[in-house]
């Protein structure tokens, strides 16, 4: 109890921010929503052909997966990582019960009060603002309040693409398999939905003509309740803008998922700050690879880490190479001449794909490479993630270098519930990262891909060359932990993270501090 | 039908008109008929009789096909129809009162969407309703849905004088009252009509609310126009067997003597 509570109270401040963040991502998709979803509305109750076009284009959106979606704005916005494409994301669901609720609240004015309306000589105009729209609302703000409450558990979706909010503890939480961290993110986001979802109904039931006349102080509370919600995002939006000054310049550093990929976009973020003049914004647990590259790329991100074998075989499509220097030296070459990104010098220790066992089924079937696992890969429940699945050096070129046969088809699953699934029984064969720390803290161990299957990943930190050429002093500073680390090292500092629970931010803090790289003193948590 | 040279007591002409849907269907046949200033003409008939498309010719809610309609002495196709509706009043059943305003913004909403201050459109409404006999100080606040059915057809006949007290359109204004406070409203309208000289029409199918209202009554069937007149002459000169049968089924006996109960 006392160290949930040493918890919450080393989060609140950040848990504050990101609950203000998210509410003002909400209401600006909304207003964004509102905006053109109920002139639509309005146009289209009178035009009924129009309003087949602009339900079917509206529903068509709607059944667009989300993490399809975000993806396709990401190419749509170039790259722009962050509040762009995840405001219009959220818009483009909010639009559909925005728009049939106008075209519905419109079409259920009373017949009479219209005609009434129009033979009082209004204006069209005048017939819309006074009439039409008074007595539609109710109805319109029924379809604000249900996109409302969609849109703020939609949004923790959007910290895949590196939107503020609450989403990024859910992301965090669930590739640390720490709950702390994902309740931390959902039990705000369940209550920002209710409070949301209460005070909109209110309004709602205020707007109706026929409402009780006594209800007028409910009126005023939930009146409030809205005003409070709209100032508290109002603060999310100061943080974010507001807040920034001094007209120092920023760099925006990516992460990819992952504890490694935080670590190490937590260090060069330290060393950049501690050295140059220079703010950085930080955009870690960026949803894969091509997320991270994209906004590269087209200058969304100034940096973010990379394996030298991820950059090859998923950036360039190149096929497997196995000599780590080879793979560094072409990588380097092709990302300069085609995409004008800088390769920088690798930090030291590799990360290879690593298929995993639990330790005491290893020992109870004495099996100690991928080649002893052939003959029996026939009982194998086998889990991985979707890229492994998908990426030439992954799962199809695994089962044809060693000739596995898995009978039961192994799951598709987010790589970083695969440790826990492993860890608890629920698989017996999973791939992994060899640098990562939960392959101790579950008690797995790394089968010898005595085949040299699996290509050597080394990470290295991608720059933009454009960056580099704006700001010579930092190539450098990002050059500083070149050879620092190696693979027990880093394995250590994952450890940190995962089975002991640190913040990420502070482990690698305190690492630079221990390289004698940054001054800050240690941070007393953990 | 070129009766171009204008009675100077005639309010509304309708002269020739037809209504013809584009699906053929002819509500309105080549009625030609006049009211006159400070009368109060019926539109009398049984639905689907063209009644009460001949009344929304007049403020062009449903333009005639063919034929004309003067208002004013202009042509309604000369109007612009914002300025042709805002000249007359409208009433319809339950007085299509708006159910998001007070009673009071209600009635001045005529006067507001012309553009009058908020002041005096409410100087308006507070006379209208005395007029019709309503407390303003007692009701102006309330909402449409807090009022009996016969306080709201007030309502709607105090907004429809704050339009016009020149002419008022009123279509089957009293038809979903009991049949006491029907007679009680239509007592105290035609007292209303008579003192301010309003010229009404007003469509009914309700024989004796239009012998009892009615100066004039203009009986419809089937789009066509089959007579008008007072009300006696339906009784004692109808013009074919249709008219005569009308006025025995709705129990015409009691016409010539305005029957009371």
């Amino acid at each position: 109890m006392n160290e949930w509570l040493e918890f919450l109270k080393g989060e609140a401040r950040p848990l504050l921010g990101a609950t203000a963040a998210h509410l003002e991502l909400v209401m600006e998709a909304l207003l964004l929503a509102s905006l053109v979803g109920v002139p639509v509305g309005i146009v289209a109750a009178r035009r009924p052909k129009l309003e087949r076009v602009a339900m079917g284009i509206a529903n068509i959106l709607q059944t667009i997966p989300s993490l399809a979606l975000l993806g396709f704005l990401l190419i749509v916005f170039q790259g722009r990582i962050g509040k762009p494409p995840a405001l219009a994301a959220l818009a483009i669901y909010a639009l559909l019960p925005i728009i049939k609720n106008t075209i519905l609240g419109l079409r259920s004015i009373d017949r009479g009060v219209y005609e009434a309306a129009t033979a009082l000589g209004m204006t069209p105009w005048q017939r819309l603002r006074h009439v039409e729209l008074p007595l539609a609302a109710p109805i319109i703000l029924g379809g604000v309040r249900v996109a409302t409450v969609a849109s703020v558990g939609m949004a923790t979706i959007a910290a895949a693409i590196g939107a503020r909010g609450l989403g990024s503890y859910i992301f965090r939480g669930v590739s640390l398999a720490d709950t702390r961290l994902i309740l931390l993110g959902s039990v705000p986001a369940a209550l920002l939905a209710l409070a949301c979802d209460a005070s909109l109904g209110e309004l709602e039931r205020a707007t109706n003509p026929e409402r009780d006349r006594r209800s007028r102080l409910r009126t005023i509370a939930a009146s409030l309740a809205v005003a409070i919600l709209v100032g508290f995002a109002g603060w999310g939006w100061w943080l974010e803008n507001g807040s920034s000054g001094e007209g120092r310049e920023t760099l925006t550093i990516g992460s990819k998922d992952g504890t490694e990929m935080i670590l190490l976009g937590h260090m060069l973020a330290d060393l950049i700050e501690e050295r140059t003049p220079l703010r950085v914004d930080r955009r870690f647990n960026l949803g894969g690879t091509l997320v991270c590259f994209n906004a590269l790329r087209q200058g969304g991100l100034d940096a973010y880490v990379e394996y030298t074998g991820t950059a090859l075989t998923v950036i360039l499509d190149e096929p497997v190479q196995t000599d780590p220097d080879a793979v560094l030296g072409l990588v380097r070459q092709e990302l300069a001449a085609r995409d004008d990104v800088a390769c920088l010098k690798p930090f030291g220790f590799e990360n290879t794909f690593a298929l995993l066992m639990r330790k005491e089924m290893v020992d109870q079937w004495d099996v100690h490479t991928i080649s002893q696992l052939a003959s029996r890969a026939d009982e194998l429940r086998a889990g991985f993630g979707p890229e492994f699945m998908n990426r030439p050096d992954g799962y199809p070129g695994l089962t044809e270098a060693y000739g596995l046969d898995f009978a039961i088809p192994p799951r598709e699953m987010d790589r970083n519930l695969l440790y826990q699934a492993l860890g608890r029984g629920s698989l017996d064969l999973a791939a992994g990262d060899s640098t990562d720390g939960r392959i101790a803290a579950f008690d797995l161990v790394q089968l010898e891909d005595d085949r040299r299957y699996f290509p050597p990943y080394q990470a290295v930190p991608l720059v933009r060359v454009e960056t580099l050429k704006k700001h010579p002093e930092l190539r450098p500073v990002l050059e500083l932990l070149a050879g620092k680390i190696d693979a027990a090292t880093m394995r250590k500092l994952n450890r940190e993270v995962d089975e002991y629970k640190r913040r990420p931010e502070d482990v690698a803090r305190d690492f630079l501090r221990r390289l004698g790289l940054r001054t800050a003193p240690l941070s007393r948590s953990g | 039908m070129a009766t171009t040279q204008r009675d100077p007591r005639t309010a509304v002409a309708w002269e020739g008109v037809s209504k013809t849907y584009p699906n053929e269907f002819a509500a309105v046949r080549d009625v030609s008929l006049e009211a006159r200033e400070g009368e109060v003409l019926a539109l009398l008939g049984t639905s689907g009789s063209g009644k009460t498309t001949l009344l929304k010719m007049v403020n062009r809610l449903e333009p005639e096909t063919s034929g004309r309609v003067v208002v004013d002495g202009k042509p309604t196709t000369d109007w612009r129809p914002i300025a042709l509706r805002r000249s007359m009043g409208y009433v319809i059943q339950e007085g299509g009162l708006m159910p998001h305003m007070t009673i009071l913004d209600n009635v001045a909403l005529a006067a507001r969407i012309q553009g009058v201050d908020r002041a005096p459109a409410r100087d308006l409404a507070l006379e209208k309703l005395a007029l019709v006999g309503l407390d303003p100080v007692r009701f102006g606040r309330h909402f449409p849905h807090g009022l009996s059915g016969g306080q709201r057809q007030r309502v709607g006949v105090a907004r429809a004088l704050a339009a016009s007290d020149k002419l008022i359109l009123m279509d089957e204004p009293f038809g979903a009252l009991d049949p006491i406070t029907r007679r009680e409203v239509q007592d105290e309208f035609l007292r209303l009509q008579r003192e301010l000289g309003t010229t009404v029409i007003l469509v009914t199918h309700d024989l004796r609310e239009a012998c009892r209202l009615g100066d004039r009554l203009a009986l419809l069937h089937e789009g066509r126009l089959l007579q008008t007149g007072h009300p006696t002459d339906f009784l004692n000169d109808p013009v074919d067997d249709h008219v005569a049968r009308f006025f025995r089924d709705a129990g015409a006996v009691e016409i010539g003597r305005e029957a009371p109960r």
